[in-house]
């Protein structure tokens, strides 16, 4: 890999150009906006996810009770399972579009700039 | 069961094959570097890695399994499928752009950068090893059986079995070593393509056959069930007692954060050119996949209403039979010429899916033997570095004995119940490869010792409880029915393994002398947020 080429005197100006941009306050705006929307989501869908599942064995007549036609809780929260990851994918990608895409490049061609 | 629609199967098995064999010798023209054998030369476009995503996760088990499962057990068939979709948010968000920001061309290389790179790919690179080979024997002991049901020469005949084994294996070694991750992904195109157009035109026959009705169709299937309400309903699988519900919801969170660590998964991410577009790509794997099983559960309730659960049954236990079965009906019944062709269309659709899932596979454990064991793990800093042109070789020959392993032990297990291997290989790699990939981007403190112990400490448990598990002795559906040795109730190791693998890792770093290096975590942090430096 390219790092196993880069002398001593390199390899610390390398650090420090990382520590510099970590610190700086455009990468932790990008940072804040990644985990801000990240941590709180998987949160959310992987509690809703195993929610769904105790739910089958912890209150089996609840999943019996009919909803409409033949539709019963059961397959209605098993259907909004499917349109949740469809709308958080949505959620997610518009997120990362209009919050970080932009800033990460700037900062990317910025990094890459100072390493050279 | 007629022969004039196994002959039509045979005549499309050999164009898929032809058509397979012509990409990867368009593909293997191109050069012999490394970046062009392990990722094709990034230059996929979203669209194309998004189909090769679903092709790769789209197995034979998902497309006649789940389906055959929804026709005999209705609703918990549908809940099955379920982990299996969720488990891409886990990939969209906390995975794909930032391993193909910081990584180059496998999992290890991600933890590489803030690790010592010795014992970190020694230990990751033989996890994916295990996982891609479970995967890979569960998958062709499966394609066995299929093809030879498909083909018509499946019963008792064991012969036919053995060649489908052998002939899948011999192919996919050629598409690896010759074709590279160019003619891996094509064919993982096509197949997805074939499938998604496959479903599509299914699913509007039953559509057309109900009129649109989907309330019809439910209680149509749940009369054709011969199980009538409780078809509809959980419990007809998963529920019969306390154990098997825990069991399944060991394997519900196995395959939700299982999906994150497969490294035939992972490499698919360094096939685009940048982290954009690998979130653009797991967008539309995510529309892809769901979509796909959507039309499953259409799919399994037709089979269940036209066909009859009892037929299904009859064809195979397991229920891998339900989609052709369905077209046969749907083009107007055996024997007919619409019966026939449609019969012959999805048999050759499940032997593409199955061939190319078999291929993604064996690229992936090449990788992680020749790119992270040989070339770095197993090779002291004051050694001679491996070059690239030897590293590629050693890929190539690791595929064709990766292969042939993976032939040795599907003929092995052909008559063994290796139903399990799916969820172990889930299990393994929400267990080993996950907490170590996860800890590794975003916990500042973590350490080398830390990696390794969360690796070795999500694996080991993982395959002992399985080893000491209902599913290898001590049950009439087991691998050893004849013995009894298992003192762990429960047939996933999930529940147990995967808090295992993230409490070493934890227990690791706590108690490591070394303390984590706050530059390589500002590179890796930097890096993996905003593509700087990335390959």
């Amino acid at each position: 890999m390219a790092q196993q080429e880069i002398t001593p005197q390199q390899s610390v100006g390398r650090a420090e150009v990382y520590r510099t941009v970590q610190e700086s306050e455009a990468f932790q705006q990008i940072r804040r906006g990644y985990r801000g929307f990240v941590f709180p989501a998987t949160a959310g869908f992987l509690g809703w996810y195993l929610l769904y599942l105790v739910a089958q064995t912890a209150a089996p007549g609840l999943m019996r009770q009919q909803v409409a036609g033949p539709l019963n809780v059961a397959w209605v929260l098993g259907l909004l399972q499917f349109s949740s990851t469809f709308v958080l994918t949505w959620l997610y990608a518009r997120n990362a579009r209009t919050g970080r895409d932009a800033a990460a490049l700037e900062l990317r061609w910025d990094t890459q700039d100072q390493l050279r | 069961m007629n022969s004039a629609q196994h002959g039509l199967a045979v005549v499309l098995f050999a164009v898929i094959v032809l058509v397979t064999l012509g990409i990867t010798l368009w593909a293997g023209r191109r050069g012999q570097a490394a970046e062009e054998f392990y990722t094709g030369g990034r230059e996929f476009s979203p669209l194309q890695n998004g189909l090769a995503l679903s092709g790769d996760y789209l197995s034979a088990a998902s497309f006649l399994g789940v389906t055959g499962l929804i026709a005999l057990y209705g609703y918990d068939g549908v809940l099955y499928s379920i982990g299996f979709l969720v488990a891409w948010l886990v990939v969209l968000m906390l995975v794909a752009e930032l391993v193909r920001n910081a990584g180059r061309y496998t999992l290890a290389d991600v933890l590489a950068l803030r690790m010592r790179q010795r014992p970190v790919r020694a230990a990751v690179g033989s996890a994916s090893v295990v996982v891609t080979l479970l995967y890979l024997v569960a998958q062709m002991v499966g394609a066995g059986s299929l093809v030879a049901l498909l083909l018509g020469t499946g019963g008792g005949n064991g012969s036919a079995k053995t060649w489908a084994i052998v002939g899948v294996g011999a192919l996919m070694i050629v598409y690896v070593t010759v074709g590279g991750m160019k003619a891996t992904t094509w064919i993982q195109i096509v197949k997805a393509v074939l499938l998604v157009a496959g479903s599509v035109l299914l699913t509007l026959l039953v559509l057309v056959r109900f009129h649109g009705d989907l309330a019809e169709l439910m209680r149509a299937a749940a009369r054709g069930s011969g199980a009538g309400e409780a078809f509809l309903q959980p419990g007809l699988k998963y529920g019969t007692s306390r154990v098997s519900r825990l069991d399944f919801f060991s394997l519900g969170v196995a395959l939700v954060l299982g999906t994150a660590g497969l490294p035939h998964i992972l490499s698919r991410f360094y096939t685009v050119p940048t982290a954009r577009a690998a979130r653009r790509s797991t967008v539309w794997a995510i529309g892809l996949i769901g979509g796909f099983y959507l039309m499953a559960i259409v799919l399994g309730l037709g089979a269940a209403a036209l066909v009859g659960s009892a037929a299904v049954r009859a064809a195979n236990p397991a229920g891998n039979t339900a989609v052709p079965l369905l077209a046969q009906v749907l083009g107007g019944g055996a024997g007919s010429t619409g019966g026939v062709l449609l019969f012959a269309l999805i048999s050759a659709i499940a032997f593409a899916t199955i061939l190319a899932v078999v291929a993604g596979l064996t690229l992936a454990s090449s990788a992680a033997f020749a790119h992270d064991l040989f070339a770095r793990a197993w090779r002291r800093e004051d050694e001679r570095q491996v070059t690239e042109r030897q590293e590629v070789a050693v890929a190539r020959i690791a595929a064709v004995l990766i292969g042939a392993l993976a032939i040795g032990l599907s003929l092995y297990a052909q008559r063994l119940n290796v139903a399990f291997l799916v969820g172990l290989a889930f299990a393994v790699a929400a267990s080993a490869n996950l907490p170590t990939l996860l800890y590794s981007l975003f916990w500042r403190r973590f350490t080398t010792r830390g990696a390794v112990w969360a690796v070795y400490g999500g694996l080991v448990p993982a395959v002992l409880l399985v080893l000491f598990s209902p599913v290898v002795s001590g049950s009439p559906t087991a691998v050893f029915p004849g013995l009894d040795f298992h003192w762990f109730p429960l047939e996933n190791p999930g529940l147990v393994s995967i808090p295992a693998g993230f409490l070493s890792g934890w227990l690791g770093t706590v108690t490591s002398r070394e303390v984590a290096d706050p530059d390589k975590y500002a590179e890796l942090e930097v890096r993996s947020l905003t593509g700087a430096g990335a390959a």
